[in-house]
């Protein structure tokens, strides 16, 4: 590849492009023809693009197919949690048109608000959990999760803590380990970091011998880090203390994902496999209704039950009685009347972001 | 110092379209990977629900990360006043442009939805500095435009200074920004440190210099323009204080994970037992980016032009490597809830997670290169970034060259 050194184009530009250091004069000629070709082929592709665009338009705003209607219409939809309540009613009615011609049956999309008065909590007692993860399914099912070998979504973990052990033969095992001076003792062995843990836990019988059980979901914290790291606020606390996702604002940066101390958010790395027979066609928008591919999605409390009254699906299901919710701000609720009288700690409480997911022991 | 003079390449030559064949093909896969990527979803990925962020991220970062730094060739000459950089001020500034636009366009491809990146470009959370780096990229790409302008028009040229200065700055910013996305995540082990800004910062400075080497002297030798050791000389001693400081950095990190025993998990997995992750570390990022580019910059044995470039390139591989080991290293080590307890769940908790980059994200990873390269090599053939010569006579008539035991001038002299 050669170039000659320099007067390249046009010898009279060496001298303009002489100049201080960094600088120059500007070292191309102006030429009308060149400048007219390059407008009218500006204004040319301009007339194509906005002729395409229309044509586009037209084309989804007059198909028959809802999903490409609602698509469509997605594309000018704002954030939900600055719609009016007419734009909401609108989107809730273009996803039900969509999700009912989708999976076959009448799906409802709900969009109930927060309540006045209402702040929800939940509390689990880990003496009696004993690890079953009817939860795990019930939320599966319930929350229209991903289901397949490909895409495997849980909002629930149910986390088999084995118990360590001291023995005398490390009685002597400081740290660093005989160099320098010693630092505490380390009789204690964890039961390991489990480079090679398992996936599932599939006792034949549970509760398991020397384990005990600890259920995770989405801590529902009131200074969400997720919250505070979403860049385009998709992601938001909602005044009865639920942390939701506007699926359809959410961007797919993965950034909460991240952020969340707890590891309670799931992405949609593919389209969710959601089989039309086990979709559950109660919905919410903020909720358990179909995700789609790129997005974020987490535990809501089951937002679809409890707005209406219910428990969420895992207090439902739980055989021992293990999981208890409730409205933090009324005296009498359950959920309250075990944070006054039982012994309760919150998760990763030097994180500071004061969940309201508490655990407890008789 | 001479006037100096710039001029655009031909760029008619077979090489050169060739070079852009290849540039463009690189860029193409990545587009086609992203498509790929969007319309069957990041599942055919490597990613996971622990490793988030993949090989394309590695790109993206390290890209974004050297665009800042190859801006300081030309800070040096505007801010600081040295007069030898003047001449590669406008090359660094496009290089610095470049690199932003292929590393920012592999990170709008990677998202779950990159259709949705108008929200991104039109709605803030100014909590999230995810949000402002997207301020601070885009306001480097008009401060640098403007810089860039000063330097192009001769009735601006007193304002370069002021311009540079800015953009200089800003740069400072927006590395302590990219930096920050890792050290304000306190969920994981691996960051959550304040010296991540810094550490970046200091990173930006090595891989941006180290493009800016491989790319000054590529473009010189094949347009057969002359480049003296006076630049070269002193541009691979600078790379070696950056090589050593990069270094310094890294050692304060760990040192202090090491004393705190809440981080001894982290650390031993870098460090000692993380198959892969600790591979790269001690061979990609010390050894190859660090120990032996230091040893090329800052002794003689790097003294001839092969070996200078071969410094860069090692660099580059080794920032490759570093960025590697924080960003997938990083997410690879399970969150730790319980300290000291093992756990095994039913969703992969208490895992080290397991991550091979797929094509489609290397495709899309390269990519961010091809655009960088496609940009830069387009840009000097349309306007005039690159000086005549950078012959020592033309930049520093008194540079002596104490390996050949010539002095300049005088040695001029005695030939004539």
């Amino acid at each position: 590849m050669t170039d000659k050194k320099i007067p390249v184009k046009q010898p009279a530009n060496q001298q303009a492009c002489s100049g201080n250091p960094g600088s120059s004069q500007a070292c191309h000629a102006p030429d009308d023809n060149i400048s007219a070709s390059r407008r009218g082929f500006v204004k040319n592709m301009g007339g194509l693009t906005a002729t395409s665009l229309m044509g586009t338009a037209a084309l989804l705003t007059n198909s028959d197919d809802a999903q490409a209607n609602t698509e469509w219409a997605e594309w000018f939809q704002g954030n939900y949690r600055l719609m009016t309540d007419g734009e909401k009613a609108k989107a809730v009615a273009r996803l039900e048109r969509r999700y009912s011609s989708e999976y076959s049956k009448k799906v409802t999309v709900d969009s109930a608000p927060a309540k006045d008065g209402v702040l929800f909590g939940y509390a689990l007692n880990i003496q009696k959990c004993i690890g079953c993860r009817r939860c795990v399914k019930a939320c599966v099912k319930e929350n229209n999760q991903s289901q397949s070998d490909k895409q495997e979504t849980e909002w629930i973990r149910v986390l088999k803590m084995e118990k360590g052990e001291f023995t005398v033969d490390k009685m002597n095992d400081g740290y660093p380990g005989g160099y320098g001076v010693q630092v505490g003792g380390n009789a204690y062995s964890a039961s390991g970091v489990v480079l090679e843990g398992e996936h599932y836990y599939e006792p034949k019988k549970v509760p398991e011998e020397d384990a005990f059980y600890m259920p995770i979901a989405c801590m529902q914290c009131e200074k969400p880090p997720c919250v505070k790291v979403c860049p385009v606020r998709a992601t938001y606390r909602e005044p009865d203390g639920i942390v939701v996702i506007d699926y359809n604002w959410c961007i797919g940066c993965r950034m909460c994902i991240a952020a969340c101390p707890y590891w309670a958010r799931r992405f949609n790395w593919g389209k969710p496999a959601l089989p039309k027979k086990d979709m559950n066609p109660k919905t919410h928008y903020l909720g358990n209704r179909p995700r789609m591919k790129g997005v974020t999605e987490k535990c809501t409390f089951c937002i679809q039950r409890v707005r209406k009254g219910r428990y969420p699906a895992c207090v439902e299901v739980c055989p021992v009685g293990a999981r208890k919710f409730g409205n933090l701000l009324d005296p009498e609720s359950e959920v309250r009347r075990i944070l006054a009288k039982k012994r309760v700690f919150r998760l990763k409480v030097e994180a500071n972001t004061y969940p309201k997911f508490f655990y407890y022991i008789d | 110092m001479k006037a100096v003079h710039y001029s655009v390449i031909q760029g008619k030559s077979f090489g050169y379209i060739l070079l852009l064949g290849i540039f463009g093909a690189i860029t193409a896969f990545g587009f086609g990977a992203a498509l790929y990527m969007e319309h069957n979803g990041h599942i055919v990925t490597g990613m996971n629900n622990q490793i988030v962020w993949g090989l394309p991220h590695v790109f993206a970062v390290f890209l974004i990360v050297a665009a800042s730094g190859a801006l300081n060739v030309a800070s040096m000459a505007s801010v600081f006043g040295r007069a030898l950089y003047k001449p590669l001020a406008r090359l660094s500034g496009l290089l610095a442009i470049a690199l932003l636009a292929g590393g920012l366009a592999v990170l709008l491809l990677d998202l779950g939805r990159p259709d949705r990146l108008i929200i991104a470009m039109t709605y803030y959370n100014f909590k999230s500095i995810f949000a402002l780096n997207i301020i601070l990229y885009s306001g480097f790409f008009l401060l640098v435009g403007i810089y860039l302008w000063m330097m192009f028009e001769r009735r601006m040229n007193p304002f370069t200074k002021v311009a540079g200065f800015f953009a200089f700055i800003w740069r400072l910013i927006l590395t302590t920004g990219t930096g920050s996305i890792f050290g304000f995540l306190v969920a994981r082990q691996a960051y959550d440190a304040a010296i991540m800004a810094p550490l970046f910062i200091i990173m930006s400075f090595a891989f941006g210099l180290a493009i800016f080497l491989l790319v000054l002297i590529s473009s010189y030798a094949w347009t057969h323009r002359e480049i003296g050791d006076a630049v070269v000389e002193r541009l691979r001693k600078l790379l070696g204080i950056f090589v050593a400081s990069v270094l310094y950095f890294v050692l304060v990190y760990h040192l202090t994970n090491l004393y705190v025993t809440e981080h001894h998990g982290i650390e031993r997995f870098i460090l000692l037992d993380g198959g892969i992750y600790t591979e790269i570390f001690w061979m990609g990022q010390i050894l190859i980016g660090g120990l032996i580019p230091l040893l090329l910059c800052l002794t003689p044995l790097g003294r001839s032009r092969p070996m200078v470039l071969l410094a860069a390139v090692l660099v580059i591989l080794g920032g490759l490597a570093q960025v590697y080991v924080i960003i997938i290293g990083g997410q690879a080590f399970p969150l730790e809830l319980f300290p000291g307890k093992g756990v095994s769940s039913s969703f992969f908790d208490g895992q080290i997670t397991f991550y091979q980059p797929s094509i489609p994200e290397m495709f899309l990873g390269f990519s961010g290169i091809g655009i960088t390269l496609l940009i830069t090599t387009f840009a000097i053939k349309v306007l005039p970034f690159l000086p005549n010569s950078l012959a020592n006579k033309d930049v520093d008539p008194h540079f002596t060259d104490q390996s050949k035991g010539d002095s300049g001038p005088s040695a001029e002299a005695a030939t004539a």
